[in-house]
């Protein structure tokens, strides 16, 4: 860190020292005085010294969520070929699953012990490339480790992927642990195959994190994988004289309500209550005093349902609007203009209103697909904000399906939707939609706790074509839509409509396909429809002949198409 | 002196990762019929096996069929790595004008085991429905069963007059 001058100082002005994005700043009166250049060491230790005569300094303070982290650990960019012995990751591996972990005995990366090898093969964690860390597991069934030993306790975001990248001939496996426990099973089939990962965990200083690669059973060691992994979290900083942590208590919408400093103590602790649509009520109001911590500043800038409020404006920032919590309502309106579910729902009707006017029950979290292939998901995603554009509800529908944008490989803030590319689709395959696990797991941020997970996987050729986006996002909103319409209580009276066959899903997907050919004034030729004639759909088709020619196309080119998205929840 | 050490370990990484000396792998050398497989899926399931039957191509979905078994229908989806050796230029080529064709395919074969790692924290009603099924693959989940291939160890045109598979 920066030792030096940072100025002198009059009575009132304030200096602050800020850890912005991983980096530290200083600022005097809002201005920033300095950058460091030298990255924060974890736990945060902040000491100070004073130089003038009688000058003092109060009110130093660490704000923030402690689970946004600052902190920040990769994988990649932090591969040495000199830490194994010390430092934050080491590599090494287990001679069976379940056995110790050793330290590959080699003094420089790659990393890897020669005793193990059968000539050809041996474990391996080497130097990374294109971004990832190259992990090879060993001859007789070893899984090779890339280990993190938390230097500190707290709560760390885990997220990353692995990736076939070299071999091709068959599957790995791959594991994210803590301890000895499994936090995540994946497998890894072949070249360009990915399996991302995003998890979070609380530990404690010395706890270990493995990303581990295993031979997937089948002997085929020659196959090798790629590891992304970057931890992010907040450790306990440690204060010096002077310093000062402050926790944040939140309630049921998220909304930090109580403020602690780092000795918890109930006399020092500052308060915050809103008014349902998120205005605050100050000292002053309904019998809350300044005594009680209410109007005591603290400098926390998440506020209602943690969203950062703007001390200018005092306006939310929701990602993709601000929100006046003096109003309830946001400032512009919503960019999706029509989708099925908001028809059905006249409390969606205005563009401008929060959380169905519900603000006791619901939150607005920024819905996100995570997309694993940098170069094509921009073109991806340029397309799906041109089906954004559409005035076809039903491509807004599809595009809308996909969420936003997510700016990392996963995170907490992901829809559940994974979409990734490949060239191994064969045939006229464009994309594939499939569940990942069981197609369902819980979210916090979703109404009734609940949301779909979906794979999407595109032909790497077709990464900007919004017709095949379109198509898939269709099914990616079929099972969205019948996992939303679940109870909370997991009552599916209301979503069994919903639970639809593949034909049914398939018809509106191609609906949407043949409007995109139609809209272009192309004729849309599917190929055979049974033995003899082609499926073509040209731009003045009657609908009825059009949906004829679709039930043709699913007949002939489709199967098991009474199996509904669902099946194990289909009611009996 | 090591220099030289370091040459001779990047020389064996480097064919490692250029995926040398293939071993012999755990897997099933004899060829089996597609109902062979599916019925008795737990001793095949995760397992290299070979298998022979008729490889279909539809629009979002490739399977097998063999008009000996189940009556025909369409059983088993297909997934190819992003590598696949053998005859797979020949393969395609059929497929494009056929749309089918016999093949031998080896690769690994998935069934329909139980889902492992649901939330306990679901809700019971979806967490036990969840317990007793099984795991789904293919588009749209559409299959109960897949292979994942790596090798098309033969591909012939389909001349002896099996239909297009059932259902």
């Amino acid at each position: 860190m920066y030792r030096g001058e940072l100025g002198t100082y009059a009575a009132s002005d304030r200096l602050r020292v800020a850890l912005e994005g991983g980096v530290v700043k200083y600022y005097r009166n809002s201005v920033v005085l300095y950058t460091s250049s030298v990255a924060p060491q974890y736990p945060l230790l902040v000491d100070t010294s004073l130089n003038g005569l009688n000058g003092w300094i109060s009110n130093v303070v660490i704000s923030g969520n402690l689970s946004t982290g600052g902190c920040s650990y990769n994988a990649v960019t932090d591969f040495s070929s000199t830490q194994n012995p010390t430092g934050s990751w080491r590599y090494g591996y287990k001679a069976s699953p379940g056995a110790a972990f050793t330290k590959y005995p080699s003094s420089s990366a790659p990393w890897y012990d020669l005793a193990i090898s059968d000539l050809y093969n041996l474990p391996t964690v080497g130097s990374p490339s294109d971004g990832l860390v190259f992990m090879h597991p060993g001859p007789q069934g070893q899984q090779t480790i890339v280990r993190w030993t938390a230097p500190s306790s707290g709560t760390f975001n885990i997220s990353g992927r692995f990736e076939g990248i070299a071999g091709g001939h068959a599957t790995t496996d791959v594991h994210v642990m803590h301890n000895s426990t499994s936090l995540f099973e994946g497998y890894v089939n072949g070249l360009g195959s990915v399996v991302p990962y995003s998890m979070q965990r609380t530990v404690t200083a010395g706890d270990t994190i493995d990303f581990v690669v295993g031979d997937g059973g089948n002997a085929y060691w020659s196959d090798s994988t790629g590891l992304g992994a970057t931890i992010t979290g907040q450790s306990v900083a440690q204060g010096g004289s002077g310093t000062s942590i402050q926790w944040l208590v939140t309630d049921q919408l998220g909304t930090p309500r109580m403020v602690f400093d780092q000795t918890a103590s109930l006399a020092n602790v500052k308060r915050h209550d809103y008014l349902p649509f998120g205005e605050e009520l100050f000292a002053g109001t309904g019998g809350r005093t300044t005594a009680q911590g209410y109007s005591v500043g603290d400098g926390v800038r998440q506020q209602f349902t943690q969203k950062e409020r703007d001390i200018e404006t005092g306006l939310d920032f929701f990602g993709a609007r601000y929100y006046a919590s003096t109003q309830g309502r946001f400032t512009s309106a919503d960019s999706i203009l029509i989708a099925t579910q908001k028809v059905l729902d006249p409390q969606q009707w205005n563009m401008y209103s929060y959380t169905r006017n519900n603000p006791v029950r619901f939150t607005d979290p920024t819905g996100r697909y995570v997309c694993s292939d940098g170069k094509r998901c921009e073109q991806f995603e340029k397309a799906r904000q041109e089906a954004l554009k559409s005035k076809d509800s039903e491509a807004l529908r599809a595009a809308r399906a996909y969420g936003d944008p997510s700016k990392k490989q996963a995170d907490k803030g992901d829809n559940g939707v994974y979409v990734g590319f490949a060239d191994n689709l064969r045939g006229d395959r464009a994309g594939t939609v499939e569940r990942r696990g069981t197609g369902i797991e819980l979210d916090s941020n979703s109404p009734n706790g609940l949301r779909a997970t979906v794979n999407v996987t595109i032909k790497s050729d077709q990464a900007g074509n919004e017709e095949v986006i379109a198509h898939e996002g269709s099914h990616v909103a079929d099972k969205q839509e019948f996992v939303n319409a679940i109870g909370a209580d997991g009552n599916m009276d209301k979503a069994n409509p919903l639970n639809i066959t593949l034909r049914q899903s398939e018809i509106r997907a191609y609906k949407l396909s043949i409007s995109y050919a139609q809209r272009g004034d192309q004729t849309l030729n599917f190929g055979p429809c049974g033995m003899t004639k082609e499926c073509k759909f040209p731009p003045s088709m009657m609908p009825a002949l059009r949906d004829q020619q679709i039930d043709d196309l699913l007949r002939s080119q489709y199967k098991n198409l009474d199996t509904v998205i669902y099946p194990e929840l289909k009611q009996p | 002196m090591k220099r030289h050490l370091a040459i001779i370990t990047l020389a064996l990484s480097l064919s490692s990762i250029g995926g040398y000396g293939e071993p012999a792998a755990k897997q099933n050398s004899r060829v089996l019929n597609l109902c062979e497989l599916v019925d008795n899926w737990k001793t095949y399931n995760r397992q290299k096996v070979r298998v022979r039957a008729v490889y279909e191509v539809g629009a979002e979905q490739t399977w097998l069929y063999d008009p000996a078994c189940r009556n025909g229908e369409a059983v088993t989806d297909v997934s190819f790595q992003q590598q696949v050796k053998g005859a797979v230029k020949r393969l395609d080529h059929i497929a494009a004008k056929d749309r089918r064709a016999w093949v031998i395919l080896e690769g690994v074969f998935y069934g329909p085991e139980p889902f492992d790692n649901i939330d306990p924290k679901l809700p019971a009603s979806i967490r036990e429905r969840l317990e007793k099924s099984d795991k789904r693959y293919g588009h749209m989940d559409s299959f109960d069963s897949m292979i994942e291939v790596t090798r098309v160890v033969e591909a012939a045109k389909v001349t002896d007059g099996p239909r297009a598979s059932k259902r």
